[in-house]
């Protein structure tokens, strides 16, 4: 192995996927000294402010044990960061994007490559370690436990290596299963793939969660002495036992980390030697005669282009790995009014999932010039007037978003026996909300498109977003007020009927005023900037 | 109409670059006009222009009499166009792609299942049209990037590199079907650094540099106008776009 080879292609991955998350309000961020010197400010600021905190409150709260929780916790904490950012960059990834295929014909051998790939996914999880490395080093610099402090950041170092050498194995693995499944699979292949992206999204976001995280740390301090046979606690197992002054059994546990680790590594290097060159996967869809039709879109009234546009949109939509981030919304925030509770006396968690589902229509709306990446080229070239880009576009994103509004609204109307007025007023409301949703979002996603199609591709830029967020939640809470005020206040002079009718009133005014702007948005389509045409 | 497109004084500029300098082109139906020149030179800008892609700073461009400026659609109606890269949908299968193409020209269902199944057929994609189009290969790709130009019938074509990626076969079926559209009065734009394909395919010639159309005509004319006559049609594009002095270059690469 040549180290200097492995260092040169670690910074060279780490330059490619960090420039890879394109996005003009970072670019200065696309250098690797500045992400090294925002770890070590970080590491800095995060131990100043700790070791100040704790002579602020140290009189009236005892933080010992807290600590020492989170040290024995901070090495499987490293492993689980750096083996989620791993597998959460390999799956937002585009296939060819893959980086073994960039230096796979380079007279490198898979031990550097595994080596270089491990550090480089490393790279990326310095910063929000070190912020967390340097606020425990704080803590621990008062309470005079430097030494267990340094046992277990360097534990919690050989944590960040056993999550790279475990991403490594299982980016392999991956291309290699997903390749062989989609193979056998095709269809039931791609309905497979979003639906483990989301859920692993999910889990993430679940995993990131402060209350979720704080559960687990307990259950682990209180339990952990039981499962000694599973080999990612060992170094948390081996910080516990520093800590009961059980310098043996300390010792034998880091002993199998490390051996751990080496074992990972191994296997790493032998599955990317096994699968040094990837196939792409040529997935079959279907085997059947191909019959056109003339389709329920335009029968309809939507014209031949319009009804083309909107099918195509379906048909991609659920089989990018990408849109897996846009079908967690709704499934995120109906998750958390479930956690929450329902309850038909607070309106704002019952707000709650369909706000999810208005979020997922306008991100869906926003997203839609973008998502055609490259491809945008087949919609400027053909004869398509703008406009029917526009309602085709819409049309997607109502198919997509409408029917889980209406699964939503009849589950919630059971699950807390609303009145029949209150249906109909929920109904009406949440559907001219939605309509607002994706009308605003076509005028921001027009404006702001993003084309790029990098490892988790945003499809439009980040001032578009906030622009976009700001205007449909204004629309939204305007056209909106009268029920508010009602549920809220019971003010005399408006009863739900009329709440409900002036919120449909408002609703038609902002929708088609709405619709005026993103006619007039779109019809700037071909001579908007960054288009890859 | 005798032509089928006409650019009058055509410019266009990319900050300090001249992509387009002042260009007049007049292409008849029934002939295959190949614009050359080397990377750069202002081809595909020109194509893209005559789409209505990209606005010209100056100048008019008429479709079949119609100004792109004014009538975009209407002219994309009338023309097939292939891309120097293909853009498709990767998400797509080969036949979901052809069948939004035709959809999105207004063909009707029986016409679009009758043009895509003969042209799977001819281009040897029969048996892989149900496969994601992330999985093809370039070649492949390319025949699907042709069949969604021809599918609809147009009056014009436009052509950017067609033959990039082709295996043989698929070439000549291209360079085949090409002839006999033209004899149908389909009018063929065609950029290509195949020079042998320009000289048997086209009818005349327009050698593109830095912008600016540097020579005009039938090849035959070209090779008298370079004072060339039994020349190749290559020696004659490197003399003319003064690049012809390569012996030089050679003899500094082998140092």
């Amino acid at each position: 192995m040549n180290p200097k080879l492995v260092l040169k292609l670690a910074a060279i991955l780490s330059l490619s996927s960090l420039r890879a998350k394109k996005g003009n309000a970072v670019s200065r961020w696309r250098s690797l000294k500045l992400i090294m010197a925002s770890a070590l400010a970080g590491f800095s600021a995060s131990t100043a402010i700790a070791y100040h905190l704790y002579s602020m409150v140290s009189t009236e709260f005892d933080l010992s044990q807290p600590l020492l929780r989170f040290l024995s916790f901070l090495p499987l904490l490293s492993i689980m960061a750096v083996l989620f950012y791993g597998i959460m960059f390999e799956l937002g990834r585009d296939p060819s994007l893959s980086s073994i295929h960039a230096v796979n014909w380079l007279p490198i051998t898979p031990t550097e490559y595994v080596v270089s790939s491990t550090l480089s996914t490393i790279f990326f999880t310095l910063p929000l370690l070190s912020i967390l490395w340097g606020g425990l080093l704080g803590l621990s610099a008062a309470m005079r436990v430097i030494q267990l402090w340094v046992f277990s950041a360097a534990l919690s170092v050989l944590g960040m290596m056993i999550g790279g050498s475990i991403t490594e194995v299982l980016k392999a693995l991956m291309s290699r299963v997903s390749s062989s499944m989609y193979r056998r699979r095709g269809r039931m292949a791609i309905v497979l793939r979003v639906a483990s992206t989301t859920a692993l999204i999910i889990l993430f976001m679940l995993a990131m969660n402060v209350n979720v995280l704080l559960r687990v740390l307990s259950w682990l301090t209180g339990t952990v002495e039981m499962i000694w046979a599973l080999p990612l606690f060992w170094l948390s197992l081996a910080v516990i036992r520093f800590i009961q002054v059980d310098p043996a059994s300390s010792a034998t546990f880091s002993a199998l980390s490390i051996g751990f680790f080496a074992a990972m590594l191994k296997l790493g290097i032998i599955v990317r030697e096994r699968y040094w060159a990837p196939s792409e996967p040529s997935i079959r869809l279907s085997s059947g005669e191909y019959v056109p039709r003339f389709g329920l879109l335009r029968r309809l009234g939507l014209s031949p282009a319009e009804s083309a546009i909107a099918r195509k949109d379906l048909r991609t939509f659920f089989r990018r790995r990408e849109t897996a981030s846009l079908i967690v919304i709704p499934i995120m925030f109906i998750m958390i009014f479930l956690i929450s509770g329902p309850d038909p006396e607070k309106i704002f968690v019952i707000g709650q999932p369909i706000a999810g589902i208005l979020l997922f229509a306008m991100m869906l709306s926003s997203t839609s010039i973008g998502r055609e990446g490259s491809g945008i080229l087949n919609l400027l070239a053909a004869p398509i007037r703008t406009s029917e880009i526009m309602r085709g576009k819409l049309t997607s994103t109502l198919i997509l978003s409408a029917p889980p509004l209406a699964l939503l609204l009849a589950a919630l109307s059971l699950v807390l026996n609303l009145r029949p007025e209150a249906i109909i007023a929920l109904t009406i409301g949440s559907y001219i909300a939605l309509l607002e949703s994706s009308i605003i979002g076509l005028i921001f996603g027009v404006r702001y498109p993003d084309f790029s199609t990098v490892p988790r591709a945003r499809f439009i830029t980040q001032m578009g977003m906030l622009l976009c967020m700001a205007a449909t939640s204004a629309a939204v809470a305007a056209t909106l007020t009268p029920l508010i005020i009602y549920k809220l206040f019971h003010p005399q002079f408006l009863d739900l009927y009329t709440a409900t009718a002036i919120t449909a009133a408002i609703g038609a005014a902002v929708s088609i005023a709405a619709y005026k702007a993103a006619s007039r948005s779109i019809s700037q389509l071909y001579s908007m900037r960054g288009a890859p045409i | 109409m005798d032509y089928a497109i006409i650019l009058e004084s055509v410019s266009k500029r990319f900050g300090d670059v001249w992509a387009v300098r002042d260009l007049n082109l007049r292409i008849k139906y029934g002939r295959v006009y190949g614009l050359l020149g080397p990377n750069g030179s202002g081809k595909s800008t020109t194509m893209k222009m005559i789409l209505g892609l990209v606005k010209p700073d100056s100048g008019e461009i008429l479709v079949d009499g119609i100004d792109v400026s004014k009538n975009p659609v209407e002219v994309r109606r009338m023309i097939g166009y292939v891309p120097e890269t293909p853009r498709l949908y990767d998400y797509l299968t080969g036949i979901e792609y052809l069948d939004f193409i035709g959809e999105a020209y207004g063909m009707s269902p029986e016409e679009r299942k009758r043009r895509i199944e003969e042209f799977l057929e001819a281009f040897e994609l029969k048996g892989r049209e149900n496969e994601l189009i992330s999985g093809y290969s370039r070649g492949m790709k390319q025949k699907i990037a042709l069949i969604a130009a021809l599918i609809h019938r147009p009056k014009i074509l436009i052509l950017d590199e067609p033959l990039s990626g082709l295996d043989p076969r698929s070439a000549r079926i291209v360079k085949d079907l090409l002839n006999k559209l033209k004899e149908e009065g389909v009018a063929v734009i065609l950029s290509t650094h195949i020079l042998e394909i320009a000289d048997a395919l086209c009818d005349e010639i327009a050698i593109m540099y830095e912008g600016r159309k540097l020579a005009e005509g039938r090849p035959k004319e070209l090779r008298e106008m370079a004072g060339m006559p039994g020349s190749t049609l290559e020696e004659v594009f490197l003399k003319l776009t003064g690049t012809e002095d390569l012996k030089e270059v050679i003899e500094a690469l082998v140092r």
